[in-house]
């Protein structure tokens, strides 16, 4: 590695001991590149410039809030090129969307029960309160897979498919033996998301996606305790460093960083990983 | 120290009038601060231009007492810090809120703290904190808040303040935002600067010093890269997002106007850090990043031949960028 005296430096004091880092959350879009695999490359390689090992990506190289059974099925294809590229770094999760049921079961049977995926994403195409999500999360757990699932809540209004961290925690209520992971845990808003999973002891609040606010990663770690608190950064669009930022500046112990930044989610994603034949 | 009765405000006004200026003493006690800056083990310095002191409105942030800010900072490699006060986003006596950042400054800082005062220029008689600040605190550095004190820069007090700041060598931070406004408390909506008045004022006042803080989510990178070609235009790393976010910015405006900011505590400061080492950058370019470029934006040294605006590499890549983006 080709670090200036000066990056050695900044690096030593914000790794001053050995960490793991999984990403829980990140894209292909927005990245250069003219394949899947070489925006996915891109993206590992910025990672690797802080220490994140292993990436969780999802949702292709073009987003649609409501994406037909076609649109998911062709960004479901281009993540797994991506990471079949990259088998031990890079692990896709299942696009899906609610409003095509049927279209997303059989995406899942194709890229998680037959294929390489590990995880399954929902984004804002239904508030996932809804009795459409059941199936869908019935057959990620009888997958071993988790449900990642965006959650915010902006002052200035959701989306009308958009789920709050409240309707997570009601779809969690409904399958209580589903693992579930609170992508953003509410956004900028953590203080009101973070709250709502406090009885759900299903629900893994995850960091990524919202400015690195001062006392977010503390919260969270007070509410819900070390075990149920993952890093994630929501990169390309939003940046490695401001999303470590908010783990490696709080004011949390280095076993409990090691907790948040890795092995949580690592114990998550080993029982799939491990039936796929992937070293953990 | 300053007898702050020695000079008054009809002098002041007076001397800037006859285009006398207090340049040398407040240069001194500038580079006195970073003179006095406290030794680290690592041979580097690092300037970190946009922290605040005091309590943020909407939550209890960990490092927000003074002291334990200061020795945060000092840990994490910061050998000078320029603060604001949080308490000028809602106070109304902003002199008091200047006073009480000079005093928490002093006592606690120990030259390690560089104070930078607001100005409102809603504010009756804002000439006379103005004063106070250069005059009375030595302050060189003044910071804006247009969104929490409800004005656009297009309005005349704007540019009173800004000719004020020219002809006084005052660099001028103007905070662009400090929220997400998706995640602001509901009674307290703020929206984004609208930065675009600035280039009129920029072609008026060619010397003046500019920093816009947080402004990356706000001002779109073409907005950003014609202000800089009109005038000494430098911003920090606040609300900079993406994935090598310093190697996109790089290729938008010149590395010289970019200075390591953290917006600390209300931000972690470590995700400010990170940034240094998320992009490869040019050689060279830290040192500039991480306090030359804060030096050269405070004491008046620029790095290159102004006429012209940008050496040429940087006015094709700027022509190019900006004929592409439309």
């Amino acid at each position: 590695m080709d670090f200036s005296p000066r990056l050695a430096d900044i690096k030593q004091r914000l790794f001053p001991f050995p960490l793991e880092i999984w990403d829980g959350h990140t894209h292909l879009l927005g990245l250069p590149g003219k394949t899947p695999e070489e925006r996915l490359e891109r993206l590992l390689e910025c990672a690797s410039r802080l220490g994140i090992g292993r990436v969780c990506v999802f949702m292709g190289t073009k987003w649609q809030f409501d994406p037909t059974p076609e649109e998911l099925r062709e960004a479901n294809e281009e993540v797994r090129r991506a990471v079949e590229r990259f088998p031990t770094r890079a692990f896709g999760f299942v696009y899906v969307n609610p409003n095509h049921q049927v279209a997303s079961l059989n995406e899942i049977r194709r890229h998680v029960r037959d294929g390489p995926m590990v995880g399954v994403k929902l984004w804002v195409a239904r508030r996932c309160c809804d009795s459409a999500l059941d199936p869908i999360v019935a057959l990620a757990h009888d997958c071993d897979a988790v449900v990642l699932q965006h959650t915010w809540i902006k002052t200035t209004g959701n989306l009308p498919g958009e789920s709050t961290p409240h309707d997570l925690a009601c779809l969690a209520r409904r399958h209580p033996d589903a693992v579930f992971i609170a992508a953003h845990s509410g956004g900028g808003n953590w203080e009101i998301g973070l709250r709502a999973f406090c009885e759900t002891p299903n629900v893994y609040a995850e960091l990524s996606g919202s400015d690195p606010t001062s006392g977010f990663t503390e919260m969270a770690m007070r509410l819900l305790g070390p075990r149920r608190v993952i890093f994630g950064s929501d990169a390309p669009g939003r940046s490695f460093a401001t999303q470590l930022g908010k783990v490696l500046g709080a004011s949390v112990d280095d076993d409990t960083k090691r907790l948040i930044l890795a092995d949580n989610l690592k114990k998550l994603l080993a029982p799939i990983l491990k039936k796929k034949g992937v070293p953990v | 120290m300053t007898d702050p009765h020695s000079v008054t405000r009809r002098g002041f006004l007076g001397s800037l009038s006859a285009g006398g200026i207090m340049a040398g003493p407040t240069l001194l006690h500038f580079a006195q601060v970073t003179d006095s800056e406290p030794q680290v083990a690592s041979s580097y310095r690092l300037i970190d231009t946009h922290v605040y002191l005091f309590q943020w409105p909407f939550r209890l942030i960990h490092s927000a007492e003074t002291a334990e800010l200061v020795r945060s900072l000092k840990n994490a490699g910061v050998t000078c810090a320029w603060a604001g006060s949080l308490e000028s986003l809602l106070h109304r006596d902003i002199a008091s809120v200047n006073a009480r950042l000079h005093e928490e400054c002093r006592k606690y800082g120990d030259g390690f703290l560089v104070p930078c005062g607001t100005i409102n220029p809603m504010l009756p008689d804002w000439t006379e904190d103005f004063r106070q600040c250069v005059e009375n605190y030595k302050m060189r550095v003044l910071r804006l808040f247009p969104g929490y004190h409800g004005y656009t820069l297009d309005i005349p007090e704007v540019g009173r303040l800004l000719a004020l700041a020219h002809k006084c060598e005052i660099g001028i931070q103007i905070t662009i935002e400090m929220e997400d406004v998706r995640a602001q408390n509901p009674l307290l909506p703020v929206k984004p600067v609208e930065v675009t008045p600035l280039g009129r004022w920029l072609e008026d006042f060619p010397a003046l010093r500019l920093m816009l803080l947080n402004c990356h989510r706000a001002v779109p990178p073409q907005q950003l890269a014609k202000l800089v070609t009109i005038g000494w235009v430098y911003v920090d790393l606040g609300m900079l997002e993406g994935i090598a976010g310093l190697e996109r910015l790089t290729s938008v405006i010149p590395i010289e106007r970019i200075c390591f900011g953290s917006f600390a505590p209300v931000f972690y400061f470590e995700s400010a850090l990170l940034k240094l080492a998320e992009s490869h950058l040019p050689g060279g370019s830290l040192d500039a990043i991480c306090y030359q470029n804060a030096e050269t934006f405070s004491h008046r040294q620029p790095p290159y031949p102004r006429k012209g605006g940008f050496p040429m590499p940087y006015q094709r890549t700027c022509a190019v960028w900006l004929a592409s983006s439309g």
